[in-house]
Order: C-alpha cells, then sequence, then structure tokens
C-alpha cells in the first residue's frame, strides 16, 4: 500500500511539471495551448532515443527534451502571432505535425527503455540509503527546483511583461511590450516545461509511446482547476504551488478510481472520459453560478 | 514638439469607406495642453490611435522632436508616447497588484532578468502614492481589480507619468468615472501635466472641462480640424460660445445639447 502511495506522489509531481507548463498559458497567458499533448511525447521521444541509441547522459537529456518542446512551442506561437492563426487552431496544428515527427523521431509508435541507464536508475543507486524514497526525493527535488525557477522568472521584468500581456495587451503595449513576442516566449517556455516531463515520466514508466501525450492538456486543466480551488491567491509562489498540489491531488485520485474504482463499475480506459467530464464540471460551475447572479440582478 | 503633417486615415476600402481623419495637420509645441472636442466620430479617439501607434495612417507623417514616429509599431513609442485611455480596467493589469503595475510603467524601455520589484521600488512607490493624496498608499499589495473605477485611474494616471514621457495622450480618461472621481483625475492629471510641462492631447465630451483645461482647443468635425483657439481666445472662451462655434459649423446635435445643459 505505502508503494501505491508513493507511486501516486512521484507521478503527481513528474505530470506536475507538466502542469506548470498548462498552467503557464492557460492561466498567465489565457491561450489555451493544445500544442502540449504533441509536445509531451516529443519530450518522452527525444528522451528515449538519445537514451537508448546516443548513450547522452540521462541528466542533459532532459535539458535536450526541454529545448525540443521549447521549439514545438516556437511554431504554435509563430503560427498565432505572425501568421494569425487563432490560438486553438494553431495550437491544434502544431499537435498534429508533432504526432508525425516524434514517429519520425523515435522510428516507431513504442521505444522501450528497460535496457537504458535511466535517472530513475542512476538515483536508485546513487541514493541507496534512502531506499524506495530515492525516486521520489529526486522527482521532489527537480520539481521543486523547477517551479522556483519559474516563480523567479514571473518575479523579473520579463516576467511580469509576459504577465500582464495575459491580463490586458493594449495596456502593456502602451508600456512598450510587444506582446506577440512575450506569446511565443511564453509558449517556447510552457511547452519546454511539457517536454521536460514527458522525458521524466518516460524515463521513470520505462518506455515512451506515440499515444501517451494524448491528454496531456486536460490532465494539466484539471490540475490548475484543482490547485486553483483549494489555494486562491494571486501571489506567483502560492500559485505554482496550487499546480502541483492540483496536479498530486489528480494523481492520487485515478490510481484510487483505477485500483478501487471496479466497484462501482469503472475500467481504465473511462479515465479520460471521466477527467474530461471533471475538467467540464470545473469550467462549467463558476458560468453557470454567474450566468444565475445576472438573472437575478436583471430583475 | 508634436508635428502631424498631413495626416489621413479612412478605414475600410470601397464602398464602405470611412474617412476618419482627412488631411490634417497640427503643430504642438513642448508644454502645450490641447483639448480636443467634437461630436461623436469626428476622429477625435482615432487622432490619438494614430499618435499612440494603435493603428498606421492612410497618408501624412507623425513627426515627435523631430522623430519620424509614422511607422514605429505602438510598442517602440511607448517609450516617448504615454496614454490613457477612458477605461480605467484597460488601462492597468487587474489580476496584478498595485506595486506591480507601478512596476510595469517603471520600465518603458528593454526589459531583462533582472527582479522587476525590489524592495526599494515599493518604498518609492508608496511615496509617490501617498503624493496622490488618494488612500493608495497602503494598498501597494493589493490586486488591482479589488480597486474603484477611481482609483485604478488615479493609479493609471500614475503609471503614465512615472517616467515623463514625451506626449501624453488622454482620451476621454475621465468620462467612465463619476462626477467626483473626474474631478480628483482632473487635478492629478493637471498636476502632473504642470509640473513637468509635458505636451499633452486630452480628448473630451465635457465642454466645460475642455475650456478649464489646457492652452489650447480644437475642435473636430468629419476628421476635420474646425476650430483652434488658442491664448487669450481660448482662456476666455464659454460653452455657449464653443455651442454657437459647432451651430456655425451646422454640427448642432442632441448630444451637444446635452451637454450645454450640464
Amino acid at each position: 500500500m505505502a508503494a501505491l502511495w508513493i507511486h501516486a506522489v512521484e507521478q503527481g509531481l513528474a505530470y506536475g511539471i507538466a502542469a506548470l507548463g498548462v498552467f503557464l498559458t492557460y492561466r498567465i497567458l489565457k491561450f489555451p495551448d493544445l500544442t502540449v499533448d504533441g509536445s509531451f511525447v516529443t519530450g518522452a521521444a527525444i528522451a528515449s532515443v538519445l537514451l537508448t541509441q546516443c548513450g547522452i547522459d540521462p541528466f542533459t537529456v532532459l535539458v535536450l527534451a526541454f529545448l525540443g518542446g521549447g521549439i514545438a512551442g516556437l511554431i504554435t506561437g509563430l503560427l498565432n502571432t505572425r501568421l494569425g492563426i487563432t490560438n486553438l487552431l494553431a495550437g491544434v496544428l502544431t499537435m498534429i505535425m508533432l504526432y508525425s515527427i516524434n514517429l519520425r523521431i523515435m522510428g516507431r509508435p513504442n521505444l522501450s527503455l528497460l535496457r537504458a541507464p535511466t535517472v530513475t536508475r542512476i538515483i536508485e543507486a546513487a541514493w541507496s540509503p534512502l531506499g524506495s524514497l530515492a525516486v521520489l526525493a529526486f522527482i521532489g527535488l527537480l520539481t521543486l527546483a523547477v517551479k522556483l525557477l519559474l516563480d523567479g522568472f514571473l518575479r523579473t521584468e520579463i516576467g511580469f511583461a509576459l504577465r500582464a500581456t495575459g491580463d490586458s495587451e493594449a495596456m502593456i503595449t502602451a508600456q512598450g511590450v510587444n506582446t506577440k513576442t512575450m506569446k511565443i516566449l511564453g509558449l517556447a517556455l510552457s511547452n519546454g516545461l511539457v517536454a521536460l516531463s514527458g522525458a521524466l515520466v518516460a524515463q521513470y514508466g520505462g518506455f515512451a509511446d506515440v499515444g501517451m501525450g494524448l491528454g496531456t492538456i486536460v490532465t494539466g486543466l484539471a490540475a490548475v482547476i484543482i490547485g486553483g480551488t483549494l489555494i486562491r491567491s494571486n501571489h506567483v509562489g502560492w500559485m505554482t504551488l496550487s499546480v502541483l498540489l492540483g496536479s498530486l491531488i489528480y494523481r492520487i485520485a485515478v490510481i484510487l478510481a483505477l485500483r478501487y474504482g471496479y466497484v462501482i463499475g469503472f475500467q481504465a480506459s473511462d479515465l479520460k472520459l471521466i477527467t474530461a467530464l471533471l475538467v467540464v464540471l470545473a469550467l462549467v460551475v463558476p458560468y453557470l453560478r454567474e450566468r444565475r447572479l445576472r438573472k437575478v440582478s436583471a430583475c | 514638439m508634436l508635428e502631424l503633417d498631413r495626416l489621413s486615415k479612412t478605414f475600410h476600402a470601397g464602398a464602405d469607406r470611412v474617412v476618419a481623419i482627412r488631411e490634417t495637420s497640427l503643430t504642438l509645441a513642448d508644454g502645450d495642453f490641447l483639448t480636443i472636442i467634437g461630436s461623436n466620430g469626428a476622429g477625435k479617439s482615432t487622432l490619438l490611435n494614430l499618435i499612440a501607434g494603435t493603428y498606421p495612417p492612410t497618408s501624412g507623417r507623425i513627426l515627435l522632436n523631430g522623430l519620424d514616429l509614422t511607422g514605429v509599431p505602438a510598442h517602440r513609442r511607448a517609450r516617448r508616447v504615454g496614454r490613457i485611455v477612458q477605461d480605467p480596467l484597460a488601462g492597468t493589469a487587474p489580476s496584478m497588484t498595485v506595486a506591480e503595475n507601478l512596476a510595469l510603467a517603471m520600465k518603458r524601455g528593454r526589459r531583462g532578468l533582472r527582479p522587476a520589484l525590489p524592495r526599494r521600488l515599493r518604498h518609492r512607490f508608496q511615496d509617490q502614492l501617498s503624493a496622490l493624496n488618494v488612500g493608495l498608499e497602503n494598498r501597494l499589495r493589493c490586486r488591482v481589480s479589488l480597486l474603484s473605477g477611481g482609483e485604478r485611474q488615479a493609479l493609471a494616471v500614475l503609471m503614465a507619468t512615472l517616467v515623463p514621457p514625451e506626449v501624453l495622450l488622454l482620451d476621454e480618461h475621465t468620462a467612465a468615472l463619476d462626477p467626483s472621481n473626474a474631478v480628483m483625475i482632473v487635478r492629478l492629471t493637471r498636476s502632473f501635466v504642470e509640473r513637468v510641462r509635458l505636451t499633452t492631447l486630452m480628448v473630451t465630451h465635457n465642454m466645460e472641462q475642455a475650456i478649464d483645461v489646457g492652452t489650447r482647443l480644437i475642435m473636430m468635425h468629419k476628421g476635420e480640424i474646425i476650430e483652434d483657439l488658442q491664448g487669450a481666445e481660448k482662456a476666455h472662451a464659454t460653452v455657449p460660445q464653443l455651442v454657437d462655434l459647432f451651430s456655425d459649423h451646422h454640427v448642432v446635435d442632441d448630444e451637444l445639447l446635452l451637454e450645454r445643459v450640464f
């Protein structure tokens, strides 16, 4: 049972990095970016190929996956800001392009990392005194480092400009910021984080699969929304913490549902449906509440 | 010095063609405070949008202190051209705090990876907000979305003048406020503008305000400047006189008559 909980927390943290990426576009930039379903796999694909075929150090691989995801975000950003394609469509187009590109990178639909020297294996060996908590400690530290770096970035002059871009484009343009550049930067950073998460999940899970990114946007949104209802704050540090917390709770719920869901007739394959319905619910409730209020005030 | 040289702006081509600004030339000396009045569709806001770079003119040139701004994108003009818009929501970043908004306004030029809001800036902002005398000095950490319209607009005035621009554009920036807040914002605007002798263009619907504030007054109609009052002529102008001027140009409409009542 303890192993199950450790597993849930590890997953929650590893996917939490992707959720931070979704947070950056959805919450900060107010740009619903669907690229992430593709860039998550791009990260996993880059990691698995570099590990199995190029023998590159697994920690360096994480950085390279981040850069690969950044390029994917850059493409969505260019499609949207320079070529005038709407934000949703730009993301979908890049996501579809990435499907083919990810297959090209991997060479086949899935790659096993069973024999590769993944970060989890290296950490298990290096931090053996920690026993079964070694991997958890590593993923926890890595996620925390990513969170703190993101917090720090959002407090810089450029970070402020990025936040204001999502708030009011007219206003921040009047303060001398090119909002197009900010959107491209935000999308690149966001997809970099998502790809980093994909690379981590692949190494942790021991495989990369071309379909593993399906629903990244929805699980990311679930984490952002769950976290946002638990911690209501406009302080950057609290907001990113809430996203990680949301991701943890979501993963725990998933693992419990997979383990005990059969009692009420759930199958593993129902997971995406339930996640999406959860996000629908979270998005619809505030909308309906507001509409009801408006009706009352109209009377 | 701000020079508008035969500026024209046409929206839509073909049958829907709307000429918003027609061959308009205007020269403002440093420290001039111009008020602009005119009926709806006269081209007042379009004129400010052209100066701010929201869109390019169809023809003509915009020169600011000898520099040709005509093709320069809006965000690159921001260091020279400050602006306050009518909607208090649009002029500030609502999800960010008062201090964060001020920090955004400190950096009109290049932005880097330095911390945007170091402690010394907070202290400085606190002093500057105290000087506004609207009670914002203790609300530095408050989200702007929680402020009232008047408080937000006061913040916008401070933001536009924190790093003094070469020209300040005020686009009916008191129109969305209640009368007491409007008076407060006009007081703040005047004190800033007069202290640094800022070249300013203010669009207003309120004729009283147009006469009361500033050093020069122009009246626009259908994209052209139809009256230009300066010096003593401006100083001694009255609202009935302005209405008469409007009717001389056959631009009296219900709205103008309504404003006369107030």
